[in-house]
């Protein structure tokens, strides 16, 4: 049986990709991504509605951070325009 | 003259209403996630197995001293890469007090009321909002300024899961950060 997938959203991707779809020793819901691998983990519950509730719940609460690399070549740019104002570089 | 500023942690069963922790510690220095729920065992002495969770650390803000107002709060994981296999898991933003997470008692059984991704170090401008309120960090009432003296933040709960594939040993250190304005 193929390895059961979801698309649900990665926080390291920033995007939703697909997840393989495990049970761990702990009967909770581990979903690693195919992209980066990394694992975001759910507990058991009772019905997909209420899977699809949690992962929807993990995008509202995740999406949209902007890492300390993306900070850091927002302000590079930043810092290069104000260069160029003043005439330097 | 300036606000007091201390980390505290709430440990053991869950008791009152709102609930709170039967155990307050003021002045935590560190959020050392280990498989056991207090603030004084090292963690040396209760590692998380792979493929297990940490129990919850329910650590808040603690404000005191003098000052006219505190506002604008941000929470994340500002600085260090985790390892893989480890996924650090956090509140949400607080919108309302029905957003706050409520105090249960502390376990090792992933918290679904713990919904935001904190695996990767983020820009604090991104963080998740927290609000302050009088009480506790476990009353109604918070709000996202704040006059009443002393005050603290909602809970700033994590918890660190782990699958199979995390490496032995120590985590790196990594940074959480409480960014707040004070007027």
């Amino acid at each position: 049986m193929p390895e059961p997938t979801k698309q649900i959203y990665c926080a390291g991707c920033r995007t939703e990709t697909a997840h393989a779809m495990a049970l761990d020793k702990n009967q909770e819901i581990v979903a690693t991504c195919g992209v980066c691998q990394r694992p975001v983990k759910f507990p058991m519950v009772g019905s997909p509605a209420e899977l699809d509730k949690l992962i929807a719940a993990h995008k509202t609460a995740s999406a949209g951070q902007v890492t300390v690399e993306m900070a850091a070549a927002e302000q590079a740019v930043h810092d290069e325009n104000f260069l160029k104002v003043l005439g330097i570089g | 003259m300036a606000a007091t500023f201390a980390w505290d942690e709430d440990t053991g069963t869950q008791t009152g209403a709102p609930t709170k922790g039967t155990t307050r510690t003021a002045g935590v220095t560190n959020v050392n996630w280990k498989n056991i729920d207090d603030s004084t065992t090292a963690y040396t002495a209760a590692p998380i197995v792979a493929g297990n969770n940490s129990y919850q650390k329910p650590q808040f803000g603690h404000f005191s001293g003098t000052f006219n107002q505190i506002l604008n709060g941000l929470f994340a994981h500002t600085a260090t890469a985790f390892g893989a296999g480890l996924t650090l898991k956090g509140i949400q933003a607080i919108v309302s007090d029905a957003t706050r997470w409520l105090y249960t008692t502390p376990a090792t059984t992933a918290d679904a009321n713990l919904t935001t991704d904190m695996t990767s170090a983020i820009a604090i401008g991104s963080g998740i909002a927290v609000w302050f309120g009088a009480t506790g960090p476990e009353a109604t009432g918070k709000a996202a300024s704040m006059t009443t003296n002393p005050c603290y933040t909602n809970f700033l709960t994590t918890q660190l899961q782990t699958t199979g594939s995390a490496a032995a040993g120590d985590t790196a250190t990594v940074t959480l950060t409480l960014q707040y304005d004070e007027n």
